[in-house]
């Protein structure tokens, strides 16, 4: 088509762009936007008159013709050819019997329908006639959905009739009004303002409103399916009356029972759909007779929440509606945009109230007798409405989206949700139900089926049925010592016995605050004999909050022993270890306590315990558990394991969460053995994992990241061939707490072949776990309820929810506790009236939002408040905000836990100074946290701001909270070789891929277990112990370096730098490139035993600015002397990377001419000199240039920016993080490098005899470069070569170092 | 989606089981079975006071009874 064929180029309407775009991103299978008109025609056809007649319609509206163009064009537009033929088909099958004819006929148009057009050829029609019988035809219109709406079809079949009645006549008919003066009058339209309005209308939405799954859009459209119900006449009729009599459309309350149903089926009480409007401006004269694409789909927003009464949902779409009709004009693409989102919605209704009545329609004899039409969307489900005395529903979905049990259940529920409006449109929302009782049966009794009979015991009980079964087999090992069942009983009771003399009982609270020894133990088993409560204190936790914690529960004893009494608050506290009280004991009988010595009954309601936890109001509460719910959770643990063995359990949880008591006794209950594991090892990773080796432990509880430190210590000691094997008689690792690392399963099954890891989830209001989760690595599941538990996930209204929609988790059944310590207003509102359990039964609301899984089991997503897990210990932010905002110099707090880039989560404080008090300092605020807080709940970095982000309610709005960004904290480069490993080492260890000189360890996440990996890591990199003292006194990279050497700074720029000078195998000395240092090599550190050090040799001229490197040679030869110095005998190794590579052969044949072995020559992608580029830089700017791309491989400066001189280059160096050199230092550096490069190519080489390791870059080379080969005039002996794709420049950067330093590693092992 | 116990804008009941739990409960939806309402319609502030002057003693009933029996 030539422009001059064009009559008219148009602009595209709103949902012609959407559909325009829609065909250009899905180019193959079938356009479902291929619609077909198709018309059955009773009575004798005058076919050429009907043709004639389809061929006048063209003319009357001759963008009908149109083609779509974007290619080479800002924005696309359609093209109005001056003609265009009318493709016309016609088909006999009168001649078929009739029901092959019918087949046929289907056939055809299913075909048809599929056949795609081409936007950009015209035309985007064609019409079909079927000749069924000699006076029965079918006439299809298939059209692109680009040029025609629903609502011209009416309009276009009208015309084609009147056509038809005067033979085809075009003048028969007035002219028709344009379509372009629609889009003139849609070009007209205030973009701006519909841009603002759809944007507060939409204002806080985060996700968009969907049935199928996520990332479903991106599959290519499917034709749909479609389902149709009719509502009957009385319910059509009730709910035309209803809207009526409210003020409301008809359309207005099906999309109100839409919204509804959506709600339930997302979860969600704020709802978003797409809605199809008609687009015809009432303004424009003539609309209603226009031909064309005006609709567009526009959101419809719709809250729900469930105490609001339907016709008020109603009125509320009706007055959005309204809002926002002014602005329907607006592309969807734009709406979205200004919504923020890149999706809004996946469902659409259309309400379908144009005339499609064919009776009227007849012309010279000829009878409509049927009109029907195909359409659809590419959204997953589209409900169209056709209004009449029976309601007409038609369900489109995408079957491969939406199946037919899902559609059937989607037209129900909509059923259901109209039918409610008819009967009481006041009832709350909430209150409808449109899912049928067995949607719902397996997350309410299916897999909720719990039920298992557990003996009516109490816990003390449950002990003494294990005394009584093995009272000789061990039951404790604490250091060195060891107790029976029948010893530890004897001395519980005896201490029970005192302790009951002293008022300990039922419904009584004993605070346990002793160190973990065997005290601990018999203590807490005494507590539990005589009925009463235990409350478990650790020790080490802040005096100040051991002390809120005693004056909250008030407890009618206090245990202690001498060694932890110095720590704790004052008190009456009883001394477990006085020499008085062992006296006191001796005269208690040691026999099983008697009901009739207790105090009280201990009934299954009895308090076990008070354990606090974080409580989000600033201070920590207390939660009572039931003796029942401790006693289900201990019966239970039996089906998991059975510890028929005796088998060793490692106890090692701090007794100030649940946990730490409950591995104690479940496995006294149980028969195992405790193997109690004291505060320090308990917190070191290594010693835990020698405890574990040692005690031969089979089962362990640890959190992920406890477990992962666990794991890496195993295997870097594995690595290191010295131990091995610690972890192995592992057979069960119970986690909780944190999400589970998808990699650790894995990891696990390394290190512990047999063991089974089990996640737990729960909490302590519900007796410490309520689900369970056997992990492995595809599955990341939270687990599912064990015995006599019910989990509840339900949606806002309290109503379950099905599976795979997200809701709120509560637990049900015997382990909900008993509430908060003293706190009736906050058990209330969190241990609540249980609508799914049996009568008066209570659940516990946990915040954690969940969904269940078609398998029955529940996947976590997150939480519905603020309360965070560090470490798998729950943290209520509010109570660090409340501390951090006592300090005197802090106006206002927030605190939020960040995950810093690919790494830790840490929780972050920000603060606010106060006016006129002193500048804050954040290390001073971090100490003044640590004493009020446990060492979890401390912020790990303090950011000062301004102002404390609020949301419009006044809340903190965490989310706008600032990173505290690594990159955006000017992280500084490493001054030497030391910090350059440490900062290495801090980044390895904190998962971060960077971090610079001078950041805080503990404010990028470090924590003490992260620190003692820390320590493991530089002792067997650098080789140096590091006491954790000294990180915790000097926790940069910077402060740390300064540690290493004993106090004394190290110089940097010495000729034989020690980069590791610990261990006792043979030391590999790494010679210099042309720049002359050496610091590139401190990255195979990492990768190189602890045993083996690591030299440097460098430039003299670096610290002798006089002296001039003439030759390799003579270079060679000082080298040689500084290393037979440093290490007389050999067998030397040498490595060289670049330049360093011709010194390194250039010393080994030194080496071997004197007599010497040489056990190992590793060059990295270095070549003798004939086969050197001879494009060295010479000056100054080049030079420095030359050192940005071959020695810290980056791109070096722009030459646009002008000549690079060592102020500007030390300056990019410090700020892109590379290095932080002294100008003379890179002056110096930039002397020996042109002088480096001109010694390179002058050297000639002397042959050594010997085999050649060489590792050559691939990347970034010109073809024909050298190889390995190169150097075989040099080499006598065998030469190794391995192709490392990187560039020349990048040889020494970690990635490279981490191939090439295994391979270096081995052939260093191999010869000694 | 927003929790039915945390709105406080909303209208609240308190309940109240056998065993003389209380319960702060959303007036919109239906009471469960073996649970009476004690207070309310209210806002959520006057049913939490409600609780806390009302609920004084935290242990279930039958264990009062069995303990002071």
């Amino acid at each position: 088509m030539s422009p001059s064929g064009l009559s008219d180029i148009l602009p595209l309407s709103p949902l012609q762009e959407g559909l325009f775009f829609h065909s250009l991103y899905h180019r193959d299978g079938p356009d479902v936007y291929v619609t077909q008109l198709v018309l059955d025609l009773h009575g004798p056809l005058d076919t050429p008159g009907l043709r004639r007649s389809a061929e006048a319609l063209l003319v009357r509206h001759p963008h009908l013709g149109a083609a779509f163009w974007s290619e080479g064009l800002d924005q696309p537009v359609q093209v109005v050819p001056r003609a265009v033929a009318l493709p016309w088909t016609e088909l006999d099958l009168s001649g078929l019997p009739a029901a092959e004819r019918a087949e046929r006929a289907a056939e055809f148009l299913a075909a048809d329908r599929a056949r795609r057009f081409e936007l950009a050829t015209p035309p985007l029609l064609r019409t079909a006639l079927l000749r069924l019988a000699p006076d029965h035809h079918r006439l299809a219109l298939t059209v692109h959905h680009i040029l025609l709406d629903g609502w011209s079809t009416p309009v276009l079949v009208r015309e084609l009739f009147a056509l038809y009645d005067a033979e085809g006549d075009p003048a028969a008919l007035p002219p028709a009004p344009a379509y372009r003066d629609y889009l003139t009058w849609v070009a007209g339209q205030d973009g701006a303002a519909a841009r603002d309005a759809w944007r507060a209308e939409l204002a806080g939405l985060d996700e968009p409103t969907r049935l199928a799954p996520t990332g479903a859009g991106a599959a290519a459209p499917r034709v749909p399916l479609r389902r149709a119900a009719d509502l009957d006449e009385d319910l059509t009729r009730a709910l035309t009356d209803l809207a009526r009599s409210r003020g409301l459309t008809l359309s207005n309350v099906l999309q109100a029972a839409w919204a509804v149903l959506l709600g339930r089926l997302t979860g969600r009480d704020d709802v978003v759909f797409g809605t199809v409007v008609s687009g015809r401006p009432a303004e424009l004269p003539g609309v209603d007779g226009m031909v064309g694409l005006f609709i567009n789909t526009v959101p419809t927003r719709v809250h729900t929440a469930p105490a609001v009464p339907l016709a008020d949902i109603a009125a509320q779409v009706r007055d959005r509606h309204l809002a926002t009709s002014a602005h329907h004009h607006l592309p969807l693409a734009d709406i979205q945009k200004a919504a923020g989102l890149s999706e809004l919605f996946d469902t659409v209704v259309v309400f379908e109230n144009y005339p499609t009545g064919s009776g009227a329609l007849s012309a010279r004899q000829l009878t409509v007798t049927g009109v029907t039409g195909h359409d659809a969307t590419h959204y997953p489900v589209m409900l169209a409405v056709v209004p009449g005395t029976r309601l007409h529903l038609r369900l489109d979905h995408r079957p491969d989206l939406i199946d037919d049990a899902r559609a059937e259940e989607i037209l129900a529920g909509l059923r259901a949700v109209l039918a409610a409006f008819a009967a009481d449109p006041d009832q709350a929302t909430g209150r409808v139900e449109p899912l049928p009782p067995a949607r719902l049966s397996p997350v309410l009794t299916g897999w909720n089926d719990t039920g298992h009979a557990v003996p009516h015991s109490t816990l003390a009980q449950l002990l003494d049925a294990s005394v009584r079964t093995r009272p000789d087999r061990p039951a404790l090992v604490c250091g060195d010592e060891e107790l029976t069942y029948a010893e530890l009983d004897a001395r519980a009771n005896r201490l029970a016995r005192h302790l009951i003399e002293l008022g300990a009982g039922p419904e009584r609270i004993v605070a346990l605050a002793t160190g973990r020894s065997v005290l601990l133990v018999v203590a807490l088993l005494a507590v539990v004999r005589t009925g009463a409560a235990y409350l478990p204190v650790d020790p080490g936790y802040p005096a100040e909050r051991i002390a809120h914690m005693l004056d909250d529960a008030r407890p009618a004893l206090l245990l202690t022993d001498s060694a932890a009494l110095g720590a704790l608050p004052g008190g009456e506290w009883t001394v477990l270890d006085a020499p008085a009280l062992q006296d006191r004991l001796a005269d208690c009988s040691a026999a099983p306590l008697g009901p009739a010595e207790l105090r009280g009954p201990v009934t299954g309601d009895t308090a076990v315990n008070v354990v606090y936890t974080s409580g989000s109001t600033g201070r920590p509460k207390g939660v009572v558990g039931i003796q029942s719910g401790l006693v289900n959770r201990m019966a239970w643990f039996a089906e998991l394991y059975s510890f028929d063995a005796n088998d060793p359990v490692c106890a090692k949880s701090s007794i100030s969460f649940i946990d730490g008591t409950v591995e104690i006794l479940q496995t006294l209950v149980h028969g195992g053995r405790v193997v109690l594991a004291d505060a320090v090892t308990a917190q070191d990773p290594a010693a835990l994992a020698d405890l574990v080796g040692k005690s031969g432990t089979r089962v362990l509880t640890a959190v992920p990241s406890l477990l992962q430190s666990l794991l890496h210590e195993e295997e870097t000691a594995a690595d290191g061939g010295s131990a091995g094997g610690r972890l192995a008689s592992l057979r069960l690792v119970l986690s909780s707490g944190e999400p589970m690392p998808p990699e650790l399963p894995a990891r696990l099954a390394l290190s512990c072949p047999d063991a089974r890891l089990i996640n737990f989830c729960g909490c302590t209001e519900v007796s410490s776990e309520s689900l369970y989760a056997v992990c492995d690595a595809h599955d990341q599941s939270i687990g599912r309820p064990l015995w006599n538990t019910r989990a509840l996930v339900l949606d806002s209204a309290l109503r379950p929810v099905p599976p795979g929609t997200p809701g709120e988790l509560y637990y049900g059944g015997v382990g909900v506790g008993r509430g908060y310590l003293g706190r009736p207003a906050a058990t209330a509102e969190r241990f609540l009236a249980d609508p799914c359990g049996p009568p008066g039964a209570r659940m516990y609301r946990t915040g954690d939002l969940v969904k269940w899984r078609p398998d029955g089991s529940l996947v976590f997503l997150g939480r519905a408040d603020d309360q965070v897990k560090v470490r798998g210990v729950r943290v209520e932010p509010g109570e660090v905000e409340a501390v951090l905002a006592g300090h005197p110099d802090v106006s206002e707090a927030a605190v939020a836990v960040r995950d810093l880039p690919g790494a830790a989560r840490a929780l972050v404080g920000y603060v606010v100074p106060d006016r006129g008090g002193a500048p804050l300092d954040p290390v001073a605020l971090r100490r003044y946290a640590a004493d009020r807080l446990p060492a979890a709940m401390v912020p790990g970095a303090l950011v000062v701001v301004d102002a404390i982000p609020r949301t419009p309610n006044g809340k903190v709005n965490r989310r706008a909270l600032p990173a505290p960004d690594a990159e955006a904290a000017g992280q500084a480069p490493p001054s030497g070789p030391d910090e350059q490993v440490l900062c290495d080492l801090f980044a390895e260890v904190l998962g971060l891929p960077r971090v610079g000189a001078q950041d805080d360890f503990f404010a990028l996440g470090g924590h003490s277990l992260l620190a003692t990996r820390l320590a493991a890591r530089v002792r067997s990199v650098l080789g140096v112990e590091l006491g954790l003292r000294a990180l915790f006194e000097a926790p940069t990279p910077a402060g740390l370096a300064g540690r290493l050497g004993g106090g004394e700074p190290r110089d940097a720029w010495t000729v034989l730098l020690p980069l590791r000078d610990t261990g006792n195998r043979p030391p590999l000395f790494c010679l210099h490139p042309a720049g002359g240092f050496s610091w590139c090599y401190t990255g195979l550190l990492r990768h190189l035993p602890p045993d083996r050090p690591v030299y440097g040799i460098q430039a003299r001229g670096l610290t002798e600015p006089d002296h001039v490197e003439d030759g390799v040679d003579r270079m060679a030869d000082d080298y040689c002397a500084r290393i037979l110095d440093v290490r007389p005998t050999g067998p030397y190794h040498l490595l060289g990377w670049s330049f360093g590579g011709q010194l390194a052969q250039a010393v080994a044949a030194r080496l071997r001419a004197a007599g010497h072995r040489v056990g190992l020559l590793a060059l990295l992608d270095s070549y003798p000199p004939e086969a050197l580029p001879a494009d060295e830089p010479t000056d100054r700017s080049e030079v420095l240039r030359f050192l940005f791309s071959e020695y810290f491989g980056v791109e070096p400066p722009d030459r646009a920016e002008g000549p690079l001189d060592t102020a500007r280059a030390a300056r990019l160096l410090r700020a892109a993080g590379l290095a932080d050199f002294t100008e003379d230092h890179l002056a110096a550096i930039a002397d020996i490098l042109p002088a480096g490069a001109h010694a390179a190519r002058a050297h000639r080489p002397t042959p050594y005899d010997g085999d050649l390791l060489h590792f050559r870059a691939t990347l970034g080379r010109p073809e024909g470069l050298p190889d390995a080969e190169a150097w075989r005039p040099y080499v006598t002996g065998r030469i190794e070569a391995h192709d490392i794709a990187t560039t020349h420049g990048r040889m020494t950067r970690p990635d490279e170092l981490a191939r090439l330093g295994p391979i270096v590693r081995a052939r260093l092992d191999a010869t000694g | 989606m927003s929790n039915p116990f945390e709105d406080n804008d909303a209208r609240y009941l308190v309940l109240r089981n056998d065993e003389g739990q209380h319960s702060l409960w959303p007036a919109f939806a239906a009471v469960p079975d073996g649970w009476a309402t004690v207070h309310g319609e209210a806002d959520r502030q006057e049913c939490l006071d409600y609780v806390e002057e009302h609920w004084t003693d935290m242990r279930p009933a039958s264990l009062i009874r069995a303990s002071d029996g």
